[in-house]
C-alpha cells in the first residue's frame, strides 16, 4: 500500500473512530421520528363548500409540513338533519396531484351533518374529521384554509397562510385579492392577487402567537367577497396547531447536529490532536514525511472517515424515517442533509485540527473541542439573545429576532450548520423552505460557511502545522 | 538492508543552531555548531538543561530551529525534511508512541511511510531487539527498557547514515546496555555517524570519538578522546593496608584527596607515582597497589562547568 494512502486511512482502521462512526449511525436511526410523528403523516384535509343546483366540496389535502398530497381517498358521508333529500348519502374522490378534490353531491338545499373521512396513499392510516356544517345555498365563491407555523425545534421560524379558493366550476375568479387583518383594529394588509386555483400564500407575521385568530379576507376591488376568522374562536385552533410533524423532523435534524459537531471533534482528537500532544507523532516526524503533508494526510484521513460517517448516518435517518413514513424520499432529501452534514462535521474538524497546534494538551484540546461544540448548540440562542435584549438590538418581534438570530448565527458553524440542514429538510416542504434564513442571502451564507469554517481553520492548522512545533 | 557508501562529502552539519520555545523566553540553546562524519561518535554531554535534547530534536527534524541550520548531506532538515530524514534515525530520551497501538502493527505502519523499507524488516528489527514475543502487545504496557529497544528498532528502519541517541541506556540492564554499546560500535564500524547524547558519561567516554560540551545552551568545548585525556587531571588509585587521617593528611599536602573504603583517589596536576609512593612508604604503610587513573571525563567535564561559571 502507498505510504500516502497507508497514513490517510489510518483514522478508519482506529477502533475508537470506527466507534464514533457507529455511534453517529446509531444515534441517527434513533433520532429518525417514529411514525406519528412522520411528515407525511397526520394528512389534514381543508374543505369548503357551497350551493348550486346541489353541495360542491373542494378539498385540499395537505400533510404536517405543508406539502400537498395526492392520492388521498376522501369521503364525504352526509345525514339530514332537515329537509326533502334523502336521509343519507355519500360521495367519494381522490386528491389530484397538488393535493385538490371537488365533489358533488346534488341534492335538493337541505341542513345536513357531513363527516369527512381521508386515507392517506398507502392505506395505512387515515383521518375522520367531525360534522362539518353545512352551507346556505347560492353561496358561489369561499376560501378555505389553514394558518399554521413552521417550527425548527422550539422555534418558531414562519407561520405561513395556506389557502385555497374554490368555487362552484373551479374557477378563479378574476380581479380578487386576498388580505388579512390580526386584529379587529388594525389594517387589513394585502397578500396579493389570487392569480391560481388553489393557491398558497406565505407571509412572515410579526409577533403572531399561537392561538391567535388571524382575519383573512377576499375581496375584489370594491366589494368583500368572503370573510374568513372574522369570528376569533372559528380561527384560533388552526393559528395555533404548529406543524408537530414537521417539528419533530427538524428538532431530531437539530439533535443530529448537534452530534455531529461532537462527532467530528472526537475523531479529530483521535486522528491527529491526541497524538500530536502527546508527542506520539514524534516518531512519524521523525520519518521520511514534512510536517504540512503529516497534517494533510490525517486531516484527509479523519475527512473520509466523516465523509463516510455522515454518509450512512444521514442514509439510515432517512431509510429509517422513509420506512416508518411508508414513503420513499427523494435523493435530494438524502444527498442535501448529508451535504450539510458534511460541512458541519468538516467544520469542527478543522477547527480541531487547528486547535491542536494551539493548545498544550490533549485534555485541553478534547474539553476545548466538545465545549465549543455544546456552547455553540445549546447555549448559542440563549447567550446572543440576552447580549440583544441587554443591548436594545431587538424590537421584541419575531422579525427582529429571526433577523438578529440569522445574522449571529453565522458566527456559529453549528448554527449556520443547522441553518442549512433545516433548510434541506423544509426543501421537502415548499413553506419555510425560504423563510429558515430570511434576512441574510444564501450566498452570503455559503461564503462565511466556505471562509470562515472551512478554508480559515484547515489552512491556519496547515500553517501552524508548517511553521510552529 | 543496503546503504549508499558515504560521500567524503557527507556530513551532518548542525551551524548556528539555536531554539526559543516561547518568543520571549531564555535560549533552549544558541549558536551550536559541530558536526558529525559518517563513522564517527560524537558524544553530546551536559548538565540537566544545558540543550542536549533540544539540540538532538532539532537535528531530528522533530522541532523547528529559531535560528541556524542542519544539514544532513547537505539537505536542510527544514526545507528538505523529507529527504534529510532518510538520512537520520532518532532515539528520544523517552520514547512516546501511539499507546493503545501494537508494537509489530506500529514498525509496520512506520515503516510504510518511508520509502524502499523491505517488509520483512519490522520484524527482523523486533526479533533482534528481543521484542518478537511482544508484537502483539500494545505499546503502553512496555516496559522502559522495552520501549527503549523498540525505539532503536524504529530508528534503524531506514538503516540511516546518521543516527541521534538521546539517552540510550536509560531504562536498560546491564544486558541492554552492553547490546546498545555493542550495537552503537557495530554501527560506527558499518560506517554510521552516530550523535550520542547521554548522562552516563562513563559510557560516552568508551565509545565517542569526539565530545561536544554543552553548558547552558553553548557550546563550552569540543574535544577528541585523545584530548580529554592530555588536558584532564591526572589521578592515582592508591590501596593502603589502612587508610587513617594521617595518610590522608599525608596525600592531601600533595593533591586532591577522596576515598573509597580502603581505596584512596589522589588527583593533581603534577602527580608522581614515584613520589607518591615513597612518601606512604617513608612514613610507615604499607601500599598495597597504586596504579595512575586515566583522565576522566566527569572531572573535565565539572572542571570546564566551574570554568564557564
Amino acid at each position: 500500500m502507498k505510504p500516502l494512502l497507508r497514513d490517510t486511512l489510518r483514522p478508519l482502521r482506529t477502533p475508537s473512530v470506527v466507534g464514533t462512526l457507529a455511534l453517529l449511525v446509531v444515534v441517527s436511526v434513533l433520532l429518525a421520528p417514529p411514525l406519528s410523528q412522520s411528515p407525511s403523516r397526520g394528512v389534514t384535509l381543508a374543505l369548503t363548500t357551497s350551493y348550486s343546483s346541489g353541495y360542491h366540496f373542494s378539498g385540499f389535502a395537505f400533510n404536517g409540513v405543508g406539502v400537498p398530497v395526492a392520492g388521498v381517498q376522501v369521503w364525504l358521508n352526509f345525514t339530514q338533519i332537515n329537509g326533502s333529500g334523502p336521509s343519507t348519502g355519500a360521495v367519494h374522490g381522490v386528491t389530484a396531484s397538488g393535493g385538490f378534490v371537488r365533489l358533488n353531491w346534488s341534492v335538493p338545499a337541505g341542513q345536513y351533518s357531513v363527516t369527512a373521512t381521508a386515507l392517506e396513499p398507502g392505506g395505512v392510516a387515515g383521518i375522520t374529521s367531525g360534522p362539518l356544517p353545512t352551507p346556505g345555498p347560492n353561496v358561489t365563491v369561499r376560501l378555505f384554509g389553514i394558518i399554521y407555523m413552521v417550527q425548527v425545534g422550539q422555534f418558531v421560524v414562519e407561520p405561513q397562510v395556506l389557502v385555497a379558493f374554490g368555487n362552484t366550476n373551479g374557477t378563479v375568479p378574476a380581479g380578487l385579492r386576498l388580505l388579512y387583518s390580526l386584529n379587529d383594529t388594525s389594517p387589513w394588509i394585502s397578500l396579493g392577487a389570487v392569480t391560481s386555483y388553489p393557491q398558497r400564500f406565505s407571509v412572515l407575521f410579526s409577533n403572531l402567537t399561537p392561538g391567535q385568530p388571524v382575519y383573512l379576507e377576499l375581496a375584489n376591488a370594491s366589494t368583500v367577497v368572503e370573510t374568513y376568522g372574522a369570528d376569533a374562536s372559528s380561527f384560533a385552533a388552526e393559528s395555533g396547531s404548529a406543524t408537530p410533524a414537521g417539528a419533530a423532523l427538524l428538532t431530531a435534524v437539530e439533535d443530529l447536529s448537534l452530534f455531529i459537531p461532537l462527532a467530528a471533534v472526537f475523531i479529530a482528537y483521535t486522528a491527529y490532536g491526541r497524538e500530536r500532544l502527546t508527542g506520539a507523532l514524534e516518531p512519524v516526524l521523525a520519518l521520511p514525511i514534512s510536517r504540512s503533508r503529516l497534517f494533510a494526510q490525517r486531516f484527509l484521513g479523519a475527512t473520509i472517515a466523516i465523509t463516510v460517517g455522515t454518509a450512512v448516518a444521514t442514509l439510515a435517518f432517512v431509510a429509517v424515517l422513509g420506512y416508518r413514513a411508508g414513503i420513499t424520499f427523494p435523493s435530494s432529501v438524502w444527498t442535501g442533509l448529508w451535504g450539510t452534514a458534511f460541512v458541519l462535521a468538516l467544520a469542527f474538524l478543522g477547527l480541531t485540527f487547528l486547535l491542536a497546534h494551539v493548545l498544550r494538551s490533549p485534555g485541553a484540546l478534547l474539553a476545548t473541542g466538545l465545549a465549543i461544540a455544546l456552547v455553540g448548540s445549546i447555549f448559542w440562542g440563549t447567550i446572543t439573545t440576552t447580549i440583544a435584549q441587554s443591548t436594545g438590538v431587538l424590537n421584541g418581534s419575531i422579525a427582529s429576532s429571526n433577523a438578529w438570530q440569522a445574522h449571529v448565527g453565522l458566527l456559529n458553524p453549528i448554527s449556520t450548520g443547522q441553518s442549512i440542514v433545516s433548510s434541506a429538510v423544509l426543501a421537502i416542504s415548499p413553506p419555510g423552505a425560504s423563510a429558515v434564513l430570511p434576512v441574510v442571502s444564501p450566498t452570503i451564507v455559503w461564503v462565511v460557511v466556505l471562509v470562515a469554517w472551512l478554508a480559515l481553520p484547515i489552512a491556519g492548522g496547515l500553517i501552524l502545522a508548517a511553521k510552529r512545533d | 538492508m543496503e546503504r549508499c557508501s558515504p560521500r567524503d562529502w557527507d556530513v551532518l552539519e548542525i551551524t548556528e543552531l539555536s531554539k526559543r520555545y516561547t518568543p520571549r523566553g531564555v535560549p533552549a540553546i544558541r549558536g551550536v555548531s559541530f558536526s558529525l562524519a559518517p563513522g564517527e561518535v560524537v558524544g553530546l554531554v551536559g548538565l540537566n538543561g544545558a540543550g542536549k535534547s533540544t539540540t538532538l530534536r532539532v537535528a531530528a527534524g522533530i522541532i523547528l530551529p529559531s535560528g541556524g541550520h542542519v544539514r544532513v548531506d547537505g539537505h536542510d532538515i527544514v526545507a528538505e525534511k523529507a529527504r534529510a530524514s532518510e538520512l537520520l534515525g532518532w532515539v528520544p530520551e523517552a520514547p512516546v508512541h501511539d499507546a493503545n497501538s501494537r508494537i509489530g502493527p506500529l514498525l509496520d505502519y512506520y515503516a510504510a511511510l518511508c520509502s524502499g523499507v523491505p517488509a520483512s524488516r519490522p520484524s527482523e528489527l523486533l526479533k533482534t531487539w528481543g521484542l518478537d514475543d511482544l508484537a502483539r502487545r500494545r505499546f503502553r504496557t512496555l516496559s522502559l527498557g522495552q520501549r527503549m529497544r523498540f525505539a532503536i528498532a524504529c530508528a534503524q528502519l531506514q538503516n540511516p547514515r546518521y543516527y541521534l541517541l538521546d539517552e540510550v541506556f536509560n531504562g536498560l540492564d546491564a544486558e541492554g546496555i552492553r547490546a546498545v554499546r555493542q550495537w552503537i560500535s557495530a554501527q560506527r564500524d558499518g560506517g554510521s555517524g552516530i550523535l550520542l547524547s547521554s548522562h552516563q558519561l562513563g559510557e560516552v567516554q568508551q565509545l565517542a570519538d569526539r565530545i561536544v560540551f554543552l553548558h547552558r545552551g553553548n557550546v563550552a568545548s569540543v574535544r577528541s578522546r585523545e584530548e580529554i585525556a592530555a588536558v584532564g587531571t591526572p589521578a592515582i588509585r592508591i590501596t593502603l593496608d589502612r587508610v587513617d587521617p594521617s595518610a590522608l593528611e599525608l596525600l592531601a599536602r600533595i593533591g586532591r584527596v577522596s576515598t573509597r573504603g580502603n581505596q584512596i583517589r589522589l588527583a593533581g596536576p603534577d602527580l608522581d607515582p614515584g613520589t607518591v609512593n615513597a612518601a606512604l612508604v617513608s612514613s610507615g604503610y604499607r601500599v598495597l597497589r597504586l596504579e595512575p587513573e586515566e583522565p576522566e571525563l566527569e572531572s573535565f567535564f565539572l572542571d570546564l562547568v566551574k570554568e564557564a561559571a
